[in-house]
């Protein structure tokens, strides 16, 4: 494409490179929808409602009963389950299980939550909108809650399997609201700062809306069930991955949450009482992902001592380990000794001596008073010398001199060579 | 079971691929680079969903 474009602004067509003023407008406007996207005050009925309905209507569709529901989870589960009771028409028998079963003992809150949804549907009369709150305990097995929420609502038999199976369906019924804001994000850029007028524009007017005002929606024929937005702010990384180190990534008005390190899911307890993590927790884990965040919460270096792993040199540097590991990368580090005392360290003199042996010859020159701080580096498992922007050497023999060596981008055995570790 | 009931989700989504805007990959580039295309937090929530009920 020629660079000097001609730059065309028309209702109808835009062309050419953006000028820095609709470049920064841009950035406006992309910041606004990104903060749509991480909305987490409550979804207001009086707008979702209408909003929902105008985008029907807009699209020749007659308007629906609108259902707030109280997560894009309550959304999935009685969306499917209400699509298919209606399809098989057997909305009084499920309706009647609902009530007996209710009566024979309460649902939880968030299985409340599905039934209320369920009900609404089947009976075209809207139950108020009212989460539980989000400290509320969720079902362990959210699979297992849906499967006896089938069978309590539809029966042990077809129906109830009919269910399962439109609820796994649900991404062919869904549109993402807020959560899918770059479309929206685009359109008011064209709309606002390049100018376009499109005949899109009513149609898109609606799905505006839907976008501001409410979360992911499971598209009815005759019913649509829309999630409130999250009870706080959805925690993400600088490469927008799911991530939060102090408590759920995510949790709705309904209890349900999700954890997050660096977009890997994991057990609540890696973020909320990680001093529970063991090592046979971390040996039983077969998801790589989740073990390498057991290990780095629980402290890859201490980890290999406490799990006994194979030390494979010990020499003037430093403690050499090795841990396989299934369905990964072996697990190398070397263990150091700063080269100066420190008056936080965690080793007495005559510890830094029991533990390094010959390579605490710096500390066995100091005095008894001294302190000293150990390090665990992570190396190659072929200790293949390391260079920050990315390249790798080739493997050299397992020995600590040539793992520290690796660290600085070098080989053990280059001439001159002689490290002495300082944090 | 049946065939599905008709899902109202494509009926109501706006044509995308239709919008004029499309034709200049100048302007598209150009948007993306000021971040206007963020997608993330839906993709997430979208495999969360899925795997909650997997």
């Amino acid at each position: 494409m020629a660079e000097n474009q001609e730059v065309i602004r028309t209702p109808d067509y835009v062309s050419g490179p953006l000028s820095e003023d609709e470049k920064a407008r841009l950035r406006e406007v992309a910041a606004y929808w990104t903060e749509v996207a991480f909305r987490s005050t409550p979804i207001d009925e009086a707008k979702i409602v209408p909003a929902i309905q105008s985008l029907y209507v807009a699209s020749g569709l007659s308007a629906p009963q609108v259902i707030v529901v109280s997560s894009p989870l309550v959304m999935a589960v009685a969306g499917g389950f209400a699509s298919a009771i209606k399809q098989a028409k057997a909305e009084d028998a499920c309706l009647k299980r609902i009530s007996d079963a209710s009566q024979k003992k309460p649902f939880g809150p968030l299985e409340w939550q599905v039934v209320q949804a369920v009900v609404s549907a089947l009976t075209g009369s809207t139950l108020p909108y009212a989460p539980p709150g989000k400290d509320s305990p969720i079902p362990e097995s959210r699979p297992a809650m849906a499967r006896a929420l089938a069978e309590t609502i539809g029966g042990k038999g077809a129906l109830a399997k009919a269910m399962i199976q439109r609820m796994r369906e649900w991404e062919q019924h869904y549109q993402g609201g807020n959560m899918m804001a770059a479309w929206p994000s685009y359109l008011c850029g064209l709309r606002d700062v390049l100018g376009l007028r499109l005949p899109q524009a009513e149609k898109f007017a609606a799905w505006e809306a839907c976008a501001k005002e409410g979360g992911f929606r499971w598209m009815g024929d005759d019913f649509c069930m829309v999630s409130d937005f999250p009870a706080q702010r959805i925690g993400m990384d600088a490469s927008n991955r799911l991530h939060n180190e102090d408590g759920p990534s995510y949790v709705f008005r309904d209890g349900w949450r999700g954890y997050h390190i660096h977009g890997v899911a994991v057990p609540a307890l890696v973020v909320e009482e990680p001093q529970k993590i063991t090592v046979s927790m971390i040996e039983s884990e077969r998801n790589a992902e989740v073990r390498r965040v057991l290990t780095e919460k629980y402290g890859a270096g201490r980890y290999l001592v406490d799990c006994g792993a194979k030390v494979v040199s010990h020499d003037e540097y430093g403690i050499l380990y090795r841990k396989e590991q299934l369905d990964d990368e072996p697990l190398v580090m070397v263990r150091v000794l700063n080269s100066t005392p420190e008056p936080d360290g965690t080793m007495t003199r005559d510890e830094a001596i029991a533990t390094f042996g010959p390579a605490a010859h710096l500390a066995a020159k100091a005095t008894r008073d001294t302190r000293w701080k150990e390090y665990f580096l992570r190396v190659d498992p072929d200790l293949r010398p390391m260079r920050a922007d990315g390249w790798r050497g080739d493997p050299q023999a397992p020995t600590a001199r040539n793992a520290v060596a690796s660290t600085f981008g070098l080989r053990g055995e280059e001439d001159g060579y002689a490290p002495a570790f300082e944090s | 079971m049946d065939t599905p009931p008709r899902s109202s989700r494509e009926a109501t989504t706006p044509p995308w691929s239709d919008i004029p805007y499309m034709r200049d990959d100048r302007v598209l580039i150009g948007m993306e680079e000021c971040g206007v295309a963020r997608e993330w937090i839906g993709l997430w929530m979208h495999r969360e969903v899925t795997r909650e009920l997997a």
